[in-house]
This record gives structure tokens, C-alpha cells and sequence, in this order.
């Protein structure tokens, strides 16, 4: 698949969804960056480059934590898709499940991208590279046609690098030596880090010119316009959570929450270190720097990947010892979070878990995001009976009544488990994989639900229609489809006013599947619809 | 050369103090491995082992133990497709916690976990401590509820390789990618994408670590 292919590709279909707040749309428009000439002269990791392949594996590490900006034409995917994320079809809202189910589905289809754009464009600095490719026929090139042929396959996307190991290229390997074969797994490898660096820089960018544009503030007041002049506090979590209402109400509860038992610590009504058991051992004097990178977490980073490693970064800053257990690092990690009261802290992690690119945000990271959403939903979830029986006396008002009750007594925020498209849309069944990629099964049932709505209104319009007894018809102009209309009434013989007939050339699909539509009754509904809005 | 390298999280359970992530260190500290992946102290680990011709790499996540974070521990034990649960053979009330964890891991975790029950601190017995957690007692709780059980010394390293290694190889490793794949879509993790070291891997030890 060519690149202007895999643009189209990275199209997104149109959601339709009625409970969305029409004023919170993204409105302005965004401009496609114009590639300037110098970043076509930026070392962004030229396809294939040949030389590298001969370096060694600190050197490949080295050579692509250098690349600091992506390639122009994997940049230009960005602009596609901030681009269709702002075009009049998305002019309902999407909330915040919906949009990060089509970033996953752009971060797998840019790595596709990337993944086709360094191995599949031509490279002339290394002819042997070329030659020995040429020659593993079935095993990876075969995997490259497939990934040319596929749009909108990544489903089916082979490991990477693994074909030399396969059996599919068991046929053909045999011209390959020994060294051949070292050289294209290093090729490999670094191809792999590459597209890994790629990812990241992507992530980064996407949410760099989101926050240029802005997402939906129709009118900034003042003090937000003064805090635009810098680009980074343009953009900020909560902005992106506007149409998921519960999310911010959460935040802001829990927010409340924090900064009462924060104030009832500090003013020394509790212990915090004793109400949660904080190892002897804690290092506490690290206080400042850890609210700083907290800080940082919150407010001064863009991309969820780096707010991924600000989060890593704070559980190696509360280590003080290797052999720390998880009994020691959540209780460290709630009384951090009590201490500080990042602002947004909750839809900052919330953000990571819908945005971070699902394929990255596994092992550390998870572990280390599931920390930081345990420790939230500790202190979401305490209430005055978990403190010792002399603080209620010790409280005020205001200060019992956000200590009540749970907050997730008070806010149901939405299963995203459910929302899970690739989940769904999985079935893989014994030994024979019926795999339905996600990006079809979308597009396709958007498309179905867009047409079903379409019949929806026909036949809507079809039975509530009622012929006017008394009123006179009144000339209006005409359109050539009302002319049509009434040349195939005349044809047919009967009058448009007879209810009946029209929908019984239209009965006829009534009680049809949509999946069993043949594509010409698809066209004559098609007509019939044209008519009817005509 | 093994064919493939399958990732398998791994939940420890059980209540404070009874040893658990000393298990995961003697467990993982048999390793010299000079690349290392950088861990989170003791609370996220990840150790590989060859069973066969499959690697397992095992993620290793530790639950905090305390009584007060019990109700966190679904969202640790979630997709998880093994639990070591462990209690203190001195403490009884460690047993008891740990009968359930095994009720709540069978009720609300993964269908198909392996659960391995693991009695911890048998080095103790010899210098004089009175057991408190009968073997036959253990034991029928694991027939019962088809548990995986070893009495372990995380001090002196007994039994801590073979608890990990019965888990591996009761493991249905393809079954487990599968799940994977359904459950976090189609994860293609670095392992099973570029494993590229895993073709020059030395043969198994006889610990069966792949260290």
C-alpha cells in the first residue's frame, strides 16, 4: 500500500451518537503543516540505511534514541488524522471511549506506516541488503506484499523479523549465507527500534499539534488567552474529557477528597505515615523532587508516553531499596498523592489508559499505571469509618460530607472493557483463526448503522406520512429529483399520494437482513432513499 | 532454538510479611544475566524459563499485602494467567487469608488461572519454630481446588525454581498468547514480535532459568 493509500486508509468513519453536546465541537479548522525544507534534510532514519546494519547493538540504541523528529511522510499521517478528527462529520462529539478507540486505531495503522516506510522504500546505498531480500521471496517480501496488499489488514500483521525463522521461508533460504542472514537481523532489529522510536515521536506530535489547534474551548476567558502564549499550557487533560462529563465531576471529587485528608494530615489531626503503614524504612526526604515530577506529570508533559515515564520515574524516585515490595510502594504512593494533590491527577491517568498506545503500555508501565490507579481508588473509596473514631470529632462539616461515601457510590464512570473494539471484535476460535479486523468490523458497522438509520427515516417517513384531505398543494420549484419522481410515478401509473403503493415497492426489504442485501437491492433502497429526501 | 518466547503474568497474593516477594527475588536473584530488564524493585519482576522448546518469561506483579489495600487486589490480578498464593507455615491466620485469595482468584479472576499455593518459610521449622499449618492440611486444600502446592524457603532457595517451573509447564502457552490477544486485542508484545536473542539463547540450565 502506497502512502497516499494508507492516508485514506487512516480515514476515520463517522460515529453517530445523539448525546452529544454540539457546542463542545472541535471548530477550528486545522491547517496541514507544510513540511519545511530543512526537515527534509533531518536524519529522521532514512529507509533501510544501509551503513547501519554494521553497527553494534549500543550503536543502533544510540543511533535511534538520535532521531528526533519523524520522517515528513510519516509526519503528514498526523496531519490526516487530526485533520479527519476535525472535519464536519464529527460535528456530535465524541466522548472520550469513542476517541480513544480511533487513536489506537491510528497508532496501529502508523505503525504499520512506519513499519512499510522503512523497509519498503527504495534504498540504493545497499545493493547486497537488496539482493539477499529479493532472494527470502516467500518469507519476507512475502510479508511485505501482504502488508502492501492489505489495507486496513493489520490484523493479520506477522510478527516482524520473525519470517527468517519461520517455516515459510524454509523454501527459499538456502541463498542466503550465514552473514546474510546476521546482517538482516540486525537490519531487523533496527528496523524494529526504529519503528519503536517512531511510535513514540508520534504520540508525542499528535498531541503537540492537538494542542496547537486547541480542541474546543468556543471562548476562552482571559486567563486561559494569557496562558496560551506557551504552546505546552494550550493543552490540558480535561479539555479532552469535555464530552465525558462524569470523568471530570469524578476528578474534581476526587480532588476534594485529596486536599481534605491532605489538610487534616498536615495540620496533625491524623498520622498519615501511621494510618498507612508506611515502611520504617521510607525515605520521605525526597518529598520535593517527587512533587516535582508529579508536577510534571500533571501539567508540563503532552504525550502519554511521557507521562509514562514521569510515572516510572516517580516509583524510582520513591526507591530505596531494590528489594522493595508492592506493600511498600502503593502505601508510598497514596501518601504522595495525599501530600501533593496533583490537580487532574485521576484524569491524567485516565489519559495514559485510553491514549498510550495499547502495544506499549504493557508490563512496567502497567504495573506502574495500575499502582497509580489502585492508590486513587484507595483514597476514592475511603470514607470517615476507615480513620480512627477520635477524628470525626475533629472534622467540620464540610470536610465529613466529601468523607461520606465513596465517590464511586456517587459517579458511575463507563466500563471500558465494553468499549474494547478490538476485544469485540475478535473472534478466534479453535486452532482456526476467524480473525474480523477491528478497522472493517467498524467501518462496517458504521456504515450499517448509518444505512439502517437511513431506512429508519425512509420507513419512518413511509408511515407517518398522511395525504393532505383539504389542503390545496402548493406550487413550490422543483428539483430535477422531484421531477424524476414524478416521471416514474406517471411511468408506474400511480399517484404519489398513495401511501400504500410507494411502500410496498419498499415492504419488500422490511423484514430484510442487512447483511443479506445484494449490492443491487443496496442501490435500489439507495434510489428509493434519494427520492424520498429528494 | 526455541521457537517462541511467551509472556505469562504472574500475580502474587497473599497477606503481608509471609515472604512473597522474597520468593520472586531468590527466584529471579539465580539470574546474571547482564542485560537485565530494569524492574521496579521487588514489585515488578520478570524473570524468563525455558520449558522445552518454549520460553516463558514471566511478569512477575506483587500485590501489597496489607489487609487495607485487599479490595485493590482485582485490579493487579486482572488478565492474569497465574498466581503464586502464599502463606507463612508459622502464621495461621496467613493460611486462612490465603484459603481466600484462592476463593476470590477462582470467583473473579482469569477462567483457567494457575494457582500455585506456596508455604513459605520452611527454613524456620528446622531451627526450632513450631509449624503451625499442617502439610496434610494444605494439601487437601489443594486437591480440592485443583492448586498447584509447595512448601517453599525463599531463604534458602528450596523449592523456589520448581514452584515457578510447574506453573510454566502447566501453562497451556498457546492458549495463553491466545488470550492475551484477546483480551488486550491484538498485542503483538517484543517478545513474541522480535525476539531476535531468543535464536541465540545457550541451552537450558539445569535450574531451568534462562539466565
Amino acid at each position: 500500500m502506497n502512502m497516499k493509500e494508507e492516508m485514506k486508509a487512516l480515514h476515520t468513519p463517522p460515529i453517530t451518537n445523539t448525546k452529544f453536546d454540539l457546542s463542545q465541537s472541535i471548530r477550528e479548522s486545522y491547517r496541514v503543516q507544510q513540511a519545511s525544507p530543512t526537515e527534509d534534510l533531518q536524519d529522521t532514519g532514512s529507509p533501510a540505511s544501509g551503513s547501519n546494519v554494521e553497527l553494534t547493538k549500543e550503536e543502533i540504541v544510540q543511533e535511534v534514541n538520535a532521531i528526533e523528529d519523524l520522517p515528513p511522510e510519516l509526519s503528514k499521517l498526523i496531519d490526516v488524522f487530526i485533520n479527519d478528527l476535525k472535519q464536519p462529520k464529527y460535528v456530535k462529539p465524541l466522548n472520550i471511549l469513542q476517541l480513544s478507540s480511533l487513536f489506537q486505531s491510528f497508532y496501529t495503522k502508523f505503525d504499520r506506516s512506519s513499519f512499510n516506510y522503512l523497509v519498503n522504500a527504495p534504498s540504493t546505498s545497499q545493493p547486497t541488503f537488496l539482493s539477499a531480500r529479493e532472494t527470502l521471496s516467500s518469507g519476507l517480501s512475502g510479508i511485505f506484499a501482504r502488508s502492501r496488499s492489505s489495507s486496513g489488514s493489520s490484523f493479520k500483521r506477522d510478527r516482524r523479523s520473525s519470517s527468517l525463522l519461520s517455516t515459510d521461508s524454509n523454501n527459499v533460504t538456502p541463498m542466503l549465507s550465514s552473514e546474510e542472514i546476521n546482517r538482516q537481523l540486525k537490519m531487523n532489529e533496527l528496523n524494529n527500534l526504529k519503528v519503536e522510536r517512531f511510535m513514540e515521536l508520534c504520540e508525542r506530535d499528535v498531541f503537540q499539534r492537538i494542542s496547537r489547534v486547541g480542541t474546543s474551548v468556543p471562548s476562552p476567558s482571559r486567563d486561559e488567552r494569557h496562558k496560551r502564549i506557551n504552546g505546552r499550557d494550550n493543552f490540558r487533560v480535561s479539555n479532552l474529557f469535555r464530552n465525558s462529563p462524569e470523568y471530570g465531576e469524578y476528578d474534581k471529587m476526587l480532588s476534594e477528597k485529596m486536599q481534605v485528608i491532605s489538610k487534616i494530615s498536615s495540620d496533625g489531626r491524623i498520622d498519615l505515615v501511621k494510618f498507612l503503614g508506611l515502611h520504617e524504612n521510607a525515605d520521605l526526604n525526597r518529598f520535593e523532587e517527587i512533587q516535582e515530577v508529579l508536577y510534571d506529570l500533571a501539567y508540563n508533559s503532552v504525550a502519554p508516553s511521557e507521562k509514562v515515564d514521569l510515572l516510572l520515574k516517580v516509583h524510582q524516585s520513591m526507591m530505596y531499596s531494590h528489594e522493595m515490595s508492592n506493600d511498600e510502594f502503593l502505601s508510598l504512593i497514596i501518601y504522595y498523592m495525599v501530600k501533593v494533590c496533583p490537580r487532574d491527577i485521576f484524569l491524567n491517568t485516565e489519559f495514559i489508559r485510553l491514549f498510550r498506545y495499547k502495544k506499549k503500555l504493557v508490563q512496567k508501565e502497567l504495573f506502574a499505571l495500575t499502582n497509580l490507579e489502585a492508590a486513587l481508588v484507595f483514597v476514592e473509596g475511603l470514607t470517615i469509618n476507615d480513620f480512627p473514631p477520635e477524628l470525626q470529632g475533629k472534622l467540620a462539616s464540610s470536610e465529613l460530607k466529601l468523607l461520606e461515601s465513596p465517590i464511586s457510590s456517587k459517579i458511575t464512570l463507563p466500563d471500558q472493557s465494553k468499549h474494547d473494539t478490538y476485544a469485540n471484535n475478535h473472534n478466534i476460535t479453535n486452532g482456526l483463526q476467524e480473525v474480523h479486523h477491528p478497522e472493517v468490523m467498524r467501518s462496517y458497522d458504521s456504515l450499517r448503522t448509518a444505512f439502517d438509520s437511513s431506512l429508519r427515516n425512509i420507513f419512518g417517513k413511509i408511515r407517518s406520512y398522511t395525504p393532505p384531505a383539504t389542503l390545496q398543494p402548493v406550487p413550490l420549484p422543483r428539483s430535477s429529483s422531484q421531477f424524476s419522481l414524478e416521471n416514474e410515478r406517471k411511468a408506474c401509473g400511480t399517484p404519489m399520494a398513495n401511501n400504500n403503493t410507494m411502500s410496498t415497492s419498499v415492504k419488500k426489504f422490511k423484514d430484510r437482513d442487512f447483511d443479506e442485501l445484494t449490492v443491487s437491492e443496496m442501490k435500489e433502497i439507495f434510489e428509493i432513499y434519494q427520492k424520498l429526501v429528494g | 532454538m526455541n521457537s517462541s518466547i511467551t509472556s505469562v503474568k504472574l500475580v502474587l497474593l497473599g497477606e503481608a510479611a509471609v515472604g512473597k516477594s522474597s520468593i520472586v527475588l531468590r527466584f529471579v536473584s539465580n539470574d546474571f544475566t547482564e542485560n537485565k530488564e530494569p524492574t521496579i524493585g521487588a514489585a515488578f519482576l520478570t524473570q524468563r524459563v525455558n520449558i522445552g522448546d518454549e520460553t516463558v518469561k514471566f511478569e512477575i506483579w506483587d500485590t501489597a499485602g496489607q489487609e487495607r489495600f485487599a479490595s485493590l487486589a482485582p485490579m493487579y490480578y486482572r488478565n492474569a494467567q497465574a498466581a503464586l498464593v502464599v502463606y507463612d507455615v508459622t502464621k495461621p491466620q496467613s493460611f486462612i487469608k490465603a484459603r481466600h485469595w484462592v476463593k476470590e482468584l477462582h470467583e473473579q479472576a482469569s477462567k483457567g488461572i494457575i494457582i500455585a499455593l506456596v508455604g513459605n518459610k520452611i527454613d524456620v521449622l528446622e531451627s526450632g519454630e513450631e509449624r503451625k499449618v499442617a502439610r496434610e492440611e494444605a494439601e487437601k486444600l489443594a486437591e480440592e481446588e485443583n492448586l498447584l502446592y509447595f512448601e517453599t524457603s525463599a531463604k534458602t532457595g528450596e523449592n523456589v525454581n520448581e514452584v515457578f517451573l510447574a506453573i510454566g509447564e502447566k501453562i497451556p502457552l498457546k492458549k495463553a498468547e491466545d488470550q492475551a490477544n484477546q483480551q488486550h486485542g491484538l498485542r503483538i508484545t517484543d517478545d513474541q514480535r522480535i525476539d531476535l536473542a531468543s535464536s541465540t539463547n545457550g541451552p537450558v540450565k539445569a535450574s531451568g532459568c534462562n539466565c
